[in-house]
């Protein structure tokens, strides 16, 4: 149930919501506990339903947040990470700096279509192909869209620490 | 293998998730890209640091409780419709299902249709039995109480029903005394109708004109008469010309044969 909660906060990034959208999941899923194959992986079938009752439920922002922001971001280059303040060689980022709180705000910042390969893959740890499944789109989207989106999760991460000056602490430790 | 292609391909390559012939190919892009090889390095460090991370929350408990109290409650609620569209979606429970409607529908339904359409092919001889019925149970009121045909015959003479030949028939003979008639819609036609009463029951005439009415083809035909079974009475239907006579009776079938038996 929190690997369901987690994912529904993520996408909602509202908590009220994603009380909802589990509870709704939850009753789906009890519902359509027969259509489950036995020796696959719950959680993947969890993941699917969950995505499908958050495009149903919030189709409209759904289609927004991939409208808006993939123009935002349809530039996605290296090039945006030298910003004034922040280490001039991108490589030495390093995750172990920010707290998980900041990890996520850094997370609800992209758009949903990267949000949730993210999700998926990285912090629900399904396989790609368990993702293309649950999100119903093609392998090959998955693995551009990861790509991208961590790049951007990077980029957003840089951009959260110059504005709290991490950058002037000098440098970011692995971990 | 351009630097475009190697970004778009950077997660799987470091997640080694790539088939091998695109691993390779990302392999020898690298060797020559510097940016990329950065690139690589950077983004394997950032996948092994998130994926070490954990950024599951735990579920509040009220809401775990909400959760598990609501599917209880849905399943005391959805009943036995949920459960049957359940067990239909199981193909081996979906052919029982579809076994258990047939049986349903030979055994059932069909019968009932086939009364209908039986009910419906009757049309006309059905009206006579309902008005045998409200007749017998004084359901419906006569509009002329009489035991004189003459009477009768001038009420409807006067209500515009007139025949070829005389509307009240005069059944005395047959041990019937006229009780009474009205004038009633029988089909599409005006019909007059006469009710008798015998010995052997009641007996219930109807005369119109209808040249185009179509009888059911499956009544027993006896000289220039058709006698039929409708519910629990016999009817025997004669034309005379542009006329029709009903009459009809619980009398079984071969009785009313016999009572009519060159009468009308």
């Amino acid at each position: 149930m929190d690997q369901v909660y987690t994912a529904g906060l993520y996408l909602t990034r509202n908590q009220d919501e994603a009380q909802e959208l589990l509870q709704e999941t939850f009753l789906r899923a009890y519902r359509f506990w027969h259509q489950f194959t036995s020796g696959t992986n719950c959680r993947a079938w969890l993941m699917t339903i969950l995505h499908n009752t958050f495009k149903n439920r919030y189709r409209e922002r759904y289609r927004e947040q991939q409208k808006v922001e993939f123009d935002e971001t349809i530039n996605d280059t290296d090039s945006s990470v030298n910003a004034e303040g922040l280490p001039t060689n991108p490589e030495d980022i390093v995750l172990a700096q920010f707290l998980d709180t900041e990890v996520e705000e850094a997370l609800k910042s992209l758009p949903v279509e990267f949000l949730e390969v993210i999700v998926l893959v990285d912090i629900q740890e399904l396989t790609y192909e368990e993702a293309a499944a649950a999100i119903a789109c093609p392998i090959g989207t998955i693995r551009s869209r990861l790509s991208r989106g961590r790049r951007l999760l990077q980029a957003a991460l840089r951009q959260y620490a110059k504005e709290r000056g991490y950058g002037r602490r000098g440098t970011y430790a692995l971990r | 293998m351009h630097c475009a292609e190697c970004r778009e391909l950077v997660a799987a390559y470091v997640d080694g998730l790539l088939a091998a012939e695109e691993e390779a190919r990302v392999g020898a892009h690298v060797t020559s890209c510097p940016t990329c090889t950065r690139l690589i390095e950077r983004e394997r460090q950032f996948a092994q640091s998130l994926h070490a991370r954990n950024l599951i929350r735990p579920t509040p408990t009220e809401v775990r409780e909400r959760v598990l109290a609501s599917i209880d409650a849905q399943d005391r609620a959805v009943g036995w419709s949920a459960r049957l569209r359940e067990l239909w979606a199981r193909p081996l429970y979906r052919a029982a299902l579809a076994g258990a409607l047939a049986v349903l529908v030979i055994g059932v339904a069909l019968p009932i249709m086939l009364r209908f359409g039986a009910q419906r092919r009757n049309g006309v001889l059905n009206e006579v039995l309902a008005n045998y019925r409200a007749a017998q149970t004084q359901a419906i009121k006569l509009q002329v109480q009489t035991d004189k045909p003459k009477v009768l015959e001038l009420y409807f003479a006067q209500k515009g029903i007139q025949l070829p030949t005389r509307t009240v028939i005069d059944l005395r003979a047959l041990g019937f005394k006229l009780v009474g008639g009205s004038v009633v819609p029988l089909g599409s036609a005006t019909s007059a109708m006469m009710l008798y009463q015998g010995e052997r029951g009641w007996l219930l005439c109807h005369r119109f004109r209808a040249a185009d009415l179509q009888l059911p083809p499956d009544g027993e035909v006896v000289d220039k008469d058709t006698y039929y079974t409708v519910g629990d009475l016999s009817v025997c239907a004669y034309r005379d010309g542009e006329a029709v006579c009903l009459m009809a009776s619980a009398m079984s079938r071969e009785d009313l044969k016999k009572l009519l038996a060159g009468y009308v």
